[in-house]
């Protein structure tokens, strides 16, 4: 595949450069760290054992495409990393984790679990293996850049891991908008690219969850709404059944970092991301979409703190407790509550971030301060 | 759309924006506006507004305009500091390719480009002077606000645009500041401010008040009359009509924050029309230590182009209250032109040192009545040997012969007796400077007492020679005082032989010196004159019943005749070369503009002149010589006469 590069693509090369000479290290055979959460399965709730592990890096930020705007994933990673390492990280979470019960194993690479070069075939084959073992284990989810489907891996996988266990691939598309996507994110793929790995996914009972960035730099926060609403829709027209909505979290040595700490960007609220769910499902509704949706979940990095998406303290902590809930409920009616004053500041915000184009506004949240 | 400059203060003006017989006066505020569920933005105050469409996207690759609004926003540069130069210069160019190719589908006078504080100046000073060549010169500021708590960031960022760009530029800032920041960042030069932090500030229940703003539950009085507030006098009652009625909204709170908004910017327009902004924005700093920092740094880091924009000549009274005061441009600028464009004539044999009085000029006032009857005392053929100099705070050193020129006039201090540390300094440094070039057979005559003497003894050190105290010990009005002032200096002028002596003649010389530069004085006026005039008259400059000029009582200003501005034309000083052969009009317009002196300076009399530097006409300046040269229409000056 060519690589697409966008307007952000030197910059993020060479601040990629500098944020892996400062990687720290890690021992190879051990994973970057493994729990079990409540989770939304693909019809109920239940358990997921959750496992990041501790790769080679993702292909796209290693190379010439720099990685995406938001991404800090390439900061934990190792140089050198073995398929014996890869193979021992899983094989000592397995057994960590073998007296507790899930229905569901998320692997995580902070890359492509289809790459062979971030994950070679043995390594693909003997985790697979692993996970085939687990009688209890109804679904399986890998992560992957669209690129690195093919129907030879698939169905390798598929095979591996039998029928009676879901194989879902997570596929960052982060927005269907390919100008966003291109030259705000730095992603280096079109929509055009999804789709194609979409429909191999599903030619080969593979399932897609479509991984949505709410919330890139240089858009404003009520763009950025429109933005993940029409993203979310556009997935599950090509067929994706899961979707994700990741609200942007300040990693370091990212670009968004940089506007971040610059006062240029601010995470967005939990406002938008209830107003985003809420009018998601009434556009599901509206075009007849219900039955090809699973579920529409988000379980944001950093929730609730300054780096994370938050609103401004007062109703923080309601409302990660709020979303949890309606992610596994699948209930956009939970997000009814908190109710909180804030509301009124955050839709004044959203408006005058539009009519200024002023991406500072985070420092009037707390106007009294500015007159003291 | 017309931009028409009516006066500059500062980096300040007071514009008129015309078009299709409506008028909009800057500075003002812009705020939002709907009409069929559309927002966009209306700019003005009052009665008459224009209109200007939403902010586009950065990046866009096209320019869409439409006839609908006055102005209109055409780019939105992709310069974000946090961004390589690298980046920002590519796509720079692509934008500006763009504005190029699209050059036909926009109106210059009514775009608008977004700029944003950038990542180093180079690049800022590359994207002026692109805009520059494509004639944009209608700025909007956004991403302001990370500047807040850095004054100095915040005052380079808008003084750059305020120097590169022509002076008759209009500068928006999109950033919702709050109202306290307004005062100063108009003295810095943004013309339209959005009022967008008096809904925001209503939304998180702040009631704004003209010092600051205050939680609506943490109001203990009603500071305001208005006809929203004064319904109810008590803060708790007044607190619950906005909460009780449709929570969230605060629709009454918004209406009273918005006028708090549009008060500030009258108080501004108002002072700027008074000729008053300096002293305005003296007292309204104290609002904030950011607004007084950027007093400072504005004084410190841009006097040159602050006293460029400030007139020369005014009749406005300066308050000078606060130690701000002391680096105020007018006040700085008549300091430096007493160092450089005043000498004591070789002719002066005493100098008098003098303390200052409260009415202005000196000479009216009682105490300088009694002097001067002391020196005249002297026989009238020895009059010419004496030089008086008055001693005063913030100005330092003022001459006789100096005494009616702005603001030398025009100033008032609080007098305690105490003199600051400050205000001595700059005494002892305009007292030294003024006397480093005397020759030593000149006698000094300290007539001052208390205070003064300090300044005097620390000179004397400076200067390495002493002075002759003639009323230390006592007032330096007393009758005994005054007769020894007599006596030392008729000592010193008795053994001198007879001089002719003009007392007008020297005046007018050393004021022309001071308008002009050393020297014009007496190519201008090298007979006997006299000045003949009842205040508040100008006063004529009289040769044989001929008149050479006047000498306004107000300002202190010579005006030009045409024989002097034909002096003044072959000095080529104060010139501004006209593109043509014969002016038309009584204004001078951008476009005829070759060249200006850059000593010019809003309200100096001008000559106005042809290539080869001929004289056409008189007049004065409008804006400054250095703005003349970059502005591309607009009147640049008033034309008085011409020649036939």
């Amino acid at each position: 595949m060519t690589i697409l590069k966008g307007i952000l693509t030197d910059q993020l090369c060479t601040m990629r450069e500098k944020a892996l000479r400062l990687r720290k290290s890690r021992a190879p055979n051990k994973a970057i760290a493994a729990w079990i959460e409540d989770d939304r399965l693909i019809n109920e709730a239940g358990k997921a054992l959750v496992i990041i592990m501790n790769s080679s890096g993702c292909d796209w930020a290693l190379g010439e495409g720099g990685g995406c705007s938001m991404c800090g994933y390439s900061n934990d990673t190792s140089e050198v990393i073995t398929d014996e390492n890869l193979i021992e990280q899983v094989q000592k979470v397995l057994q960590e984790f073998s007296d507790k019960t899930f229905q569901s194993v998320k692997l995580f690479n902070s890359g492509s679990f289809l790459d062979e070069n971030e994950i070679p075939i043995k390594a693909q084959d003997e985790i697979m293996k692993m996970i085939s073992n687990l009688s209890k284990v109804t679904e399986v989810i890998v992560e992957t850049r669209p690129e690195f489907v093919t129907k030879k891996a698939l169905k390798r996988l598929k095979a591996i891991l039998g029928n009676d266990k879901e194989l879902e691939l997570g596929i960052g598309l982060e927005s269907s908008d390919d100008f966003i996507r291109i030259n705000y994110i730095n992603k280096g793929f079109l929509f055009n690219d999804f789709n194609k790995a979409v429909k191999l996914a599903i030619n080969n009972n593979v399932r897609v969850k479509s991984y949505l960035l709410f919330k890139p730099p240089f858009l404003t926060e009520k763009e950025a709404i429109a933005d993940t609403i029409q993203s979310t829709i556009d997935s599950i027209k090509v067929g994706a059944r899961t979707i994700s909505i990741n609200p942007v979290n300040i990693q370091n040595g990212t670009l968004v970092f940089k506007l971040w700490r610059d006062d240029l960007y601010r995470p967005p609220r939990f406002w938008s991301l209830k107003e985003i769910i809420q009018i998601v499902w009434q556009r599901i509704d509206e075009e007849g979409l219900r039955n090809q949706v699973d579920r529409i979940v988000s379980d944001p990095s950093g929730a609730g703190s300054q780096r994370g998406i938050h609103n401004g303290r007062h109703c923080d902590k309601y409302f990660v407790k709020a979303l949890k809930k309606y992610t596994l409920t699948q209930n956009p009616e939970e997000l009814d509550q908190p109710n909180c004053w804030c509301e009124t500041v955050w839709r004044e915000l959203l408006e005058y971030e539009v009519v200024s184009r002023d991406s500072s506004l985070r420092l009037v949240e707390n106007a009294h301060n500015l007159l003291k | 759309m017309r931009i028409q400059i009516s006066s500059v203060s500062g980096f300040a003006k007071l514009a008129k924006l015309k078009e299709n017989s409506k008028i909009v006066e800057t500075p003002t505020i812009m705020k939002i506006s709907t009409k069929s569920d559309t927002f966009y933005w209306e700019i003005g105050d009052r009665k008459e507004r224009f209109s200007l469409n939403l902010p586009p996207r950065y990046l866009s690759t096209e320019i869409s305009v439409t006839e609908n609004f006055d102005f209109q926003f055409i780019a939105n540069l992709f310069m974000h500091k946090s961004l390589s130069e690298n980046i920002i210069e590519k796509q720079l160019n692509k934008t500006l390719e763009t504005l190029r190719n699209s050059v036909e589908s926009y109106s210059k006078e009514k775009s608008l480009v977004i700029v944003q504080p950038p990542k180093s100046a180079q690049i800022f000073e590359k994207i002026l002077n692109e805009l520059n060549n494509l004639e944009l010169q209608n700025i909007a500021i956004t991403n302001l606000l990370p500047f807040i708590n850095n004054p100095r960031q915040m005052i380079d960022f808008i003084a750059k645009l305020k120097t590169v760009l022509p002076v008759n530029s209009l500068l928006f800032l999109l950033s919702p500041i709050p109202h306290t920041y307004l005062p100063i960042l108009s003295y810095t030069g943004i013309d339209v401010f959005s009022n967008g932090f008096a809904n925001i500030a209503a939304k998180q229940r702040l009631y704004l008040t003209d010092a600051g703003g205050d939680k609506l539950e943490d109001m203990n009085e009603i500071t305001c009359l208005c006809e929203i507030c004064s319904k109810h006098t008590e803060p708790k009652e007044f607190i619950s009509s906005f909460t009780e009625s449709s929570v969230g909204e605060f629709h009454s709170l918004i209406i009273h924050n918005e006028r708090i908004f549009a008060k500030k910017i009258r108080e501004i327009r108002s002072a700027v029309k008074k000729q008053d902004l300096r002293g305005y924005i003296e007292r309204a700093i104290q609002i904030n230590p950011f607004s007084a920092s950027a007093l400072r740094l504005l004084d410190k880091n841009w006097i040159d182009w602050l006293i460029a924009r400030t007139p020369t000549w005014s009749t406005v009274p300066i308050k000078s209250i606060t130690s701000y005061g002391f680096t105020r441009p007018s006040i700085n600028e008549f300091q430096k032109r007493v160092h450089e464009r005043f000498t004591i004539s070789s002719s002066k044999k005493v100098i008098v040192i003098l303390p200052c009085s409260a009415r202005k000029p000196y000479s009216e006032s009682k105490s300088h009545q009694k002097f001067r009857a002391a020196i005249d005392s002297v026989a009238n053929n020895k009059r010419g040997y004496i030089q008086e100099l008055i001693l005063t705070s913030p100005l330092g050193v003022i001459p006789r012969e100096l005494e009616s020129v702005y603001p030398a006039a025009h100033y008032d201090i609080p007098v305690t007796g105490d003199w600051s540390y400050e205000e001595k300094q700059i005494a002892i440094d305009q007292l030294v400077g003024v006397l480093s070039e005397i020759d030593s057979d000149v006698t000094i005559i300290a007539h001052i007492a208390g205070e003064y003497i300090e300044l005097c003894e620390e000179s004397e050190k400076i200067l390495k020679r002493s002075f002759i105290y003639t009323s230390k010990n006592t007032r330096a009005t007393t009758d005994t005082s005054l007769e020894n002032l007599a006596k030392e200096i008729n000592k010193i002028v008795e053994p001198l032989s007879p001089i002719k002596f003009s007392a007008d003649t020297y005046k007018i010389q050393k004021v022309a010196d001071y308008q002009f530069g050393i020297g014009v004085g007496e190519a201008m006026f090298p007979e006997i004159y006299s000045l003949k005039g009842r205040p508040p008259l100008p006063f004529k400059i009289l040769r044989q019943n001929q008149q050479h000029g006047v000498i306004h009582y107000s300002t202190g200003k010579l005006t030009l005749s045409m024989k002097n501005g034909g002096i003044l034309a072959k000095k080529k000083k104060y010139f501004v070369m006209f593109e043509g052969e014969k002016l038309e009009g009584s204004t001078l317009f951008a476009v005829g503009v070759k060249k200006a002196d850059p000593e010019i300076r809003p309200s100096d009399e001008i000559v106005i002149v042809d290539k080869n530097h001929a004289l056409l006409g008189v007049g004065h300046a409008l804006i400054s010589g250095r703005d003349m040269e970059t502005v591309r229409f607009g009147a640049v000056a008033k034309i008085k006469s011409k020649v036939k």
